[in-house]
């Protein structure tokens, strides 16, 4: 005979699948038929004696196979006269295997196994749930009488009252009384919370495979503020405190009734993550340190052709960890030759002294940048050139320019290396270049009889851009990056001015006769705003910039003063985006 | 979207890893992420991904955001090969893939951080010899090994680890200064470096010796 799969009529699937048994019994009963008119009995009908085939055929076999020459006593589903005083082992019976082929039926339909008939005769009452309708009732009662003459008569009898009972409107719409599989809750939730933040979880994130049992309740946790949304099926959380946090979820079964229900709770672990804003400290480096820097700085300077201002301001990670702002900043305007001068410079976070770094590097090249333009036989050639350019931008014009330009740039980075070598060599004990690794930053700007001539040096990260009249942007640098983030070079880096053709190629100049601003960021600024070398030029990516800057930064008015306003600014909340910021803006005056 | 610093946690869960040292370790990789959680700025950028290896090579977490991470159950160690090469192969790829380096029109990844935590020689030396350089051309940060115990190889571990630590002993106290000591170098990740730069390590607790 092939090989096929079973399960027990004790087993949980089948127990999800009452007509699966139901639609069976009539098959058992031509068997109990058979057997009852050859005048034996089975003994020893249980759910474990009774199996279902894949096929859903009843396995005659097996039940016949399960025959019992004596009844077992301690059977659940052993008849009640199995309990009389005398004793003894009791011959099986007709009418006892009804009453076992009942309590089967009574566990399959209700999900409960039926009170033993010990327990019935001392009184216990059998339940039989409403629901299951008057015919179920009947089959129940009488195929459970506790005196055989009670039971019908014999399997034609009984299998009339099955056949009824089939039948039944109430059958018909059956659930399974047993659910046998238990819900899949979750031992977390899916999702970590934050504190002060709102979420809606779906009930179906967290309970799932839940069949007919239903949610009690979630419990609300005053830490978690729930607020379980039964018909929308989400559970909104509001945490107010951070940590580790658990729910409790009640789970219900409806059973035939209130003594037919099944309950279970389970415990769903959560996270809650603090606020970060919360987390961030400001803390005061030591009295003692070395280069004490002011967390913030800012300048003002104007001329008859514009308004330089300038903000720097101590990014949170150095308040967090108690250390120094490390960028810094220089204007100045060189009246002789009317040259606008922007200096700035940001220290790196891994050089311990980056913030004496960026002290000289600015003060050098501002000082620096005035004495080329006082001493420098090429001054007024410089000049010149930008008139030039300014009249008529050819390459000829352009590349003359360039040249001077490398003139004055290239000399204040040089000499702006200098400087730093000679401070590290001077220091007890000596410290090296290295220590103090900065960017630098260059720009400046002389209005001509034809417009603004501009002209740039960088070497490290940050940014300088121009705008022209109608929101254009132009990126007027060459940030140096790596491969990942925070990767750039600095002035100190050894070889960073060794070839021409490198400083050349640091070097912008540009004629823009409709100029609106000229503006220096260091990496706190644009990484947040400007956060990939194409947004520099990109006219959106500006326009949302200039709009989030207060409007004191854009007015040319004699005496106005944006430092509050842009210190303010700066202190702009960006994830991620935690570094020293400064800023310097040129607006030239109509 | 605001630049991530991935953090990559490889752990030896071979055969002589089991009982106090695996529980030890268990600990504090809890302790690492419930105290990186306090920082604001990992809380910001920091993603940890954890592999485990011994036998075979398991992502039980690929690269996640800090506050999402959460730490899975980790399975008994049986008796078996540590397969270190396969191990550092699997972080190859994976770090090829998860991490985003900086172009003109995107803004890259902080560089990356390995941590090695191993307490025996590697079973699969041939593998291991061949993907050493491609270790090194990933340009991690930094590759940090944790020699744990008397049986750990640290000078296998330094040609592929840009600085080795040794535990002593491998019992709880060990491991979780160990974490705590990881955390706080995580938290200097961030910062900005030299193309070539080295990450700065902070001074380690007293179980824990900086070899190389």
């Amino acid at each position: 005979m092939k090989k096929q799969n079973f399960a027990l009529w004790s087993d949980i699937e089948v127990r999800q699948h009452p007509r699966l048994i139901l639609d069976s019994v009539p098959r058992v009963l031509e068997w109990l038929h058979e057997l009852h008119a050859g005048g034996k009995a089975h003994g020893d009908i249980r759910p474990t004696s009774l199996m279902v085939l894949e096929s859903q055929d009843f396995c005659r076999d097996s039940f016949i196979n399960a025959i019992k020459p004596e009844i077992r006593q301690h059977s659940a589903y052993a008849p009640p006269e199995v309990f009389d005083e005398t004793g003894g082992i009791l011959t099986p019976t007709a009418q006892g295997d009804l009453y076992s082929l009942t309590a089967v039926l009574y566990l399959a339909l209700t999900g409960q196994t039926a009170p033993r008939a010990m327990v019935r005769l001392s009184g216990d009452t059998l339940d039989i749930p409403k629901k299951l309708g008057p015919a179920v009732t009947e089959l129940i009662r009488t195929g459970m009488a506790l005196r055989p003459q009670d039971r019908p008569t014999c399997t034609t009898a009984y299998r009339e009252l099955v056949d009824k009972a089939l039948k039944s409107k109430e059958v018909a719409t059956l659930p399974p009384p047993l659910d046998g599989r238990q819900p899949m809750v979750v031992s977390r939730l899916p999702k970590n919370l934050g504190v002060g933040k709102e979420a809606a979880i779906p009930v179906g994130d967290i309970i799932r495979d839940n069949g007919r049992w239903e949610i009690e309740s979630i419990e609300d946790s005053p830490a978690l503020g729930i607020n379980y949304d039964r018909e929308a099926g989400l559970i909104h959380f509001k945490p107010g405190s951070p940590g580790e946090f658990k729910v409790e979820v009640r789970l219900r079964l409806p059973g035939l009734g209130l003594k037919f229900d099944r309950r279970l709770t389970k415990e769903v672990d959560v996270t809650v993550n603090a606020d970060p804003k919360a987390l961030w400290k400001d803390i005061e480096p030591p009295g003692d340190a070395i280069f004490p820097k002011p967390h913030v700085d800012h300048k003002e300077l104007c001329t008859e052709f514009a308004r330089i201002h300038g903000a720097s301001r101590r990014g949170r990670s150095h308040a967090h960890e108690g250390s120094f702002r490390e960028d810094d900043f220089a204007i100045a305007y060189h009246e002789k030759s009317q040259w606008h001068l922007m200096v700035a410079s940001d220290g790196a976070g891994s050089a311990k002294l980056s913030r004496r770094g960026s002290q000289i590097v600015c003060s050098q090249a501002i000082n620096q940048l005035s004495n080329w333009l006082d001493t420098s036989k090429d001054a007024s050639a410089f000049c010149a050139a930008s008139e030039q350019l300014a009249a008529s931008h050819t390459p000829e014009t352009e590349s003359a320019l360039r040249t001077l330009a490398y003139g004055i740039l290239g000399n204040a980075a040089f000499e702006v290396r200098k400087a730093l070598v000679r401070e590290s060599e001077q220091m007890v004990p000596p410290a090296t270049l290295r220590d103090f690794h900065s960017t630098l930053l260059i720009a400046c700007a002389r209005k001509t009889e034809h417009g603004w001539v501009l002209a740039s040096f960088t070497i490290g990260d940050g940014g300088i851009v121009y705008c022209r009249k109608g929101g254009v942007p132009v990126a007027f640098c060459a940030p140096d990056s790596g491969e990942f983030s925070g990767q750039t070079t600095f002035i100190t880096v050894p070889g960073v001015l060794k070839d021409a053709q490198d400083i050349m190629r640091r070097i912008h100049v540009a004629h823009a006769p409709d100029l609106e601003s000229l503006v220096l960021m260091t990496d706190g600024v644009t990484d947040p705003i400007f956060p990939t070398e194409e947004s520099l030029s990109d006219a959106e990516v500006w326009s949302a910039f200039w709009k989030q800057l207060p409007e004191d930064a854009k007015s040319t008015k004699d005496g106005v003063d944006s430092g509050e306003s842009m210190l303010e600014w700066l202190n702009f909340w960006s994830p991620g985006n935690h570094d020293d910021r400064t800023i310097i803006l040129l607006i030239p005056k109509s | 979207m605001s630049r991530r610093l991935p953090v990559y946690l490889l752990i030896d869960v071979s055969g002589s890893m089991k009982g106090e040292p695996i529980e030890a370790v268990k600990v504090g990789l809890g302790s690492l992420v419930s105290s990186l959680r306090k920082d604001p700025h990992a809380l910001d950028t920091v993603h940890l991904s954890l592999v485990t290896f011994a036998r075979t090579v398991d992502t039980l977490v690929p690269l996640t955001p800090l506050d999402q991470f959460v730490l899975p159950g980790l399975a008994e160690p049986e008796t078996g090969p540590t397969h270190t090469g396969a191990a550092l192969h699997a972080v190859c790829d994976a770090v090829r893939s998860d991490v985003i380096r900086s172009t003109k029109d995107q803004k890259g990844d902080w560089r990356p951080l390995l941590f090695v935590m191993t307490d025996g020689p590697a079973s699969d030396v041939q593998h291991l010899n061949e993907i050493i350089p491609d270790v090194k051309s990933i340009n991690f940060a930094s590759v940090i090994g944790c020699a744990a115990g008397p049986k750990a190889r640290v000078e296998e571990m330094k040609r592929y680890c840009s600085h080795v630590v040794s535990l002593d002993t491998m019992d709880g106290h060990a491991f979780h200064s160990f974490f705590k000591w990881v955390s706080s170098a995580v938290a200097g990740g961030n910062l900005s470096t030299g193309v070539g730069g080295e990450l700065q390590l902070p001074p380690p607790p007293p179980e824990v010796n900086i070899v190389c």
